[in-house]
């Protein structure tokens, strides 16, 4: 039976693997000169969380020249985003041929509680180096969904804690029913059933 | 010769022989609660805040952790009681503050593993909301629970903690994880002070996953459901022996699953300043070092933890209640499996307030390791009294004062972790 068991699991596992081909995770490519940038961000959000985004930046190996300068920026919808203290709306990084660096843009909250819908955050890199080809521009377009309806700190516990404690007169009726009365505050015996086949007999 | 003449700790019992050595324990079922979401949660912060600075803490807290399982399991053995016994044993308050104890966390930790459970599904299928992805995972676990006999748990957990090592392994390894600088977080030290007061509150965290409040408990619960029980002393070391290596794996298991998971955030989160504030952020911060195979494994990796850990919780709660009544602890019983279905309504209910669940865990944890002081002051109130018999505390011989010293330490370890950094941390808000 428990065979049976594990390939149940391993069915199921099966299946959520290759059902689930996208992890929801939004990932745009594009080319600025001689400079290949991907970009990755969550599509989906919780009202209040902060998203953050990971760029890659690669030089192409037969890129001409020392180095490369890519400057790029981020910028927010008004309505949807706000920064935070370490929130950063450019950046600026220096590429050597076939050289990959990664680098990020943290710190952007996600809407106020209240606010739901699809916003876009806009990615762009205006040039490279000078170069003449066309800036890259991507349109992040992230969902926040509703949020958490307790603010953070002590009442993100105390909330839930208060939730749970409902549970607690549900089971007094529950051992009101079951149990013999007083049984909560006596200290019994058990009457252990032996297993069958008791392992730790044979060499004690 | 009777249990009390006997000088404690004098016997020397034999090694485990194979068949006893690879007979199935619950040390898998005790890994299921020590990696559940909190693990992956705070491996995942540590690592990306502090690199593998703080592996150490696993070792410490889980000594601890082992040494209150071991009072419960000494306590089990030497009366034939179950574990809540222990604590009506002393005041009838105890056993009231138990029950609040017991109900209260189980929701909330069930609760917390199925809103991790629907962060994961909604993070695969985007068009499931949280409630709902979060009351099939526990109706799952419900029906698995009703369905399944005992030895089925253990069979699908064992199988579920090799499943997550494997597949949290091979996201860290394709990330290209600073595997070198491991061995250097088992030295406890604290971490720059760059790193500010965060470790303090991780430390707590960490603490309340591996010492777990009142579920440091349930190992008898499993020795009852199985038959492992002995009036005999010769067999009842026997029994001991095995159920300590048993909870020692399922505890290092929680330390071990960590270092993947340190591993992959000291990769691709910590170098950009990144602390990940969801799992689907985490997953999707794997994708351009370690390639989208990883990002899924992760995510089904913390599905498999959450939702065992979920199981465990109920399973657990469901036993103590039953335990508070002293009725038969059997999965089997209509008594259980109604506890069961209280405990999955009343966790699934409170997904409506969702709460982030990266979030929510560690302040959970937190919450938990400012409960166990108690339950640690009154396990080793109980177990350093006189009629604990051959099982009592005996600084005589190196085996009796090494178990002497582990008890003591479990319990300053809990004072100073649950209440200590607790107060520390509370101080400025109250001065």
């Amino acid at each position: 039976m428990s065979t049976r068991l594990i390939q149940t699991g391993f069915l199921a596992l099966f299946t959520l693997v290759v059902t689930a081909t996208d992890v929801c995770a939004f990932v745009g490519e594009g080319e600025v000169g001689e400079v290949r940038l991907r970009v990755m961000a969550p599509d989906w959000i919780c009202s209040g969380e902060v998203v953050s985004l990971l760029v890659v930046a690669t030089s192409m190996e037969t890129a001409k020249g020392g180095s490369t300068q890519v400057d790029v920026v981020l910028t927010p919808p008004t309505s949807g985003f706000t920064g935070e203290e370490n929130a950063k709306r450019d950046q600026s990084v220096t590429m050597t041929a076939g050289r990959t660096l990664r680098f990020a843009f943290t710190g952007w909250k996600a809407g106020s509680e209240e606010t739901t819908g699809t916003f876009a955050l806009r990615f762009s890199a205006p040039e490279a180096g000078g170069s003449s080809n066309a800036p890259f521009e991507l349109a992040i377009p992230v969902r926040v969904i509703r949020g958490a309806a307790v603010p953070k700190g002590l009442w993100s516990i105390l909330v839930p804690a208060g939730i749970a404690s409902l549970a607690i007169p549900v089971f007094l009726i529950f051992l009101r029913r079951f149990a013999q009365r007083g049984a909560w505050r006596q200290a019994v015996d058990l009457d252990v059933r032996v297993a069958e086949e008791a392992w730790w007999k044979s060499d004690s | 010769m009777e249990e009390r003449q006997l000088t404690p700790w004098s016997l020397r019992t034999p090694p485990l022989g194979t068949r006893r050595f690879f007979s199935l324990g619950a040390a898998a079922l005790v890994a299921s609660f020590y990696i559940g979401t909190a693990d992956i949660t705070i491996a995942t912060r540590m690592g990306s805040i502090f690199g593998f600075d703080l592996w150490w803490t696993y070792f410490v807290l889980g000594l601890a952790g082992w040494s209150l399982m071991d009072m419960s399991a000494r306590y089990y053995l030497r009366f034939g009681r179950t574990p809540l016994s222990l604590f009506k044993e002393i005041h009838p308050a105890m056993s009231a503050y138990l029950l609040v104890t017991v109900v209260v966390t189980t929701v909330l930790g069930a609760y917390s593993q199925w809103n991790a459970c629907a962060h994961v599904l909604g993070g695969l299928f985007p068009s499931l909301p949280t409630e709902l992805a979060g009351s099939l995972a526990c109706a799952a676990a419900i029906l698995f629970i009703c369905w399944g006999v005992y030895q089925r748990i253990e069979v699908l957990f064992a199988f579920v903690l090799f499943a997550l090592l494997a597949l949290f392994a091979f996201a860290a390894v394709a990330a290209g994880a600073p595997w070198s600088d491991a061995p250097a977080g088992l030295i406890p030290s604290l971490p720059p002070i760059e790193g500010g007061d965060e470790w303090r509150g991780l430390i707590q965290s960490n603490a309340g996953s591996l010492i777990n409040a009142w579920l440091i408990l349930i190992y008898p619960y499993t020795m009852v459901e199985k038959g492992w029980f002995s009036d005999r002393l010769p067999e009842k070391l026997t029994i001991l022996k095995r159920a300590r290596f048993d909870y020692a794996i399922g505890i290092a298991a929680a330390g071990i699953v960590a270092l993947p998971l340190m591993a992959a955030a000291a990769a691709v989160a910590r170098p950009f300043g990144i602390v990940p504030s969801n799992y689907t952020e985490f997953a999707a911060l794997l994708d351009p070092v370690a390639g989208r195979a990883a990002t899924g494994f992760f995510l089904v990796g913390l599905f498999l933890a959450a939702w065992t850990a979920g199981v465990g919780w109920i399973v657990c709660g469901s036993y103590a209640i039953l335990d508070v009544g002293n009725l038969k602890l059997q999965m089997r019983s209509v008594p259980f499996r109604i506890s069961l279905i209280v405990f999955g309504i009343a966790s699934a209910a409170i997904l409506v307030l969702r709460v982030n669940p990266f979030y929510g865990i560690r302040i959970f944890a937190a919450f938990l390791s400012m409960v166990f002081p108690i339950v640690a002051l009154a396990l080793v109130y109980r177990v350093s009294r006189s009629d604990m018999g051959y099982f009592r505390w005996w600084p005589g011989n190196w085996r009796g004062l090494l178990l002497l010293v582990l008890d003591l330490f479990a319990v300053v370890v809990s004072l100073y972790v649950g209440w200590g950094i607790t107060l520390r941390v509370l101080a400025p808000l109250l001065s």
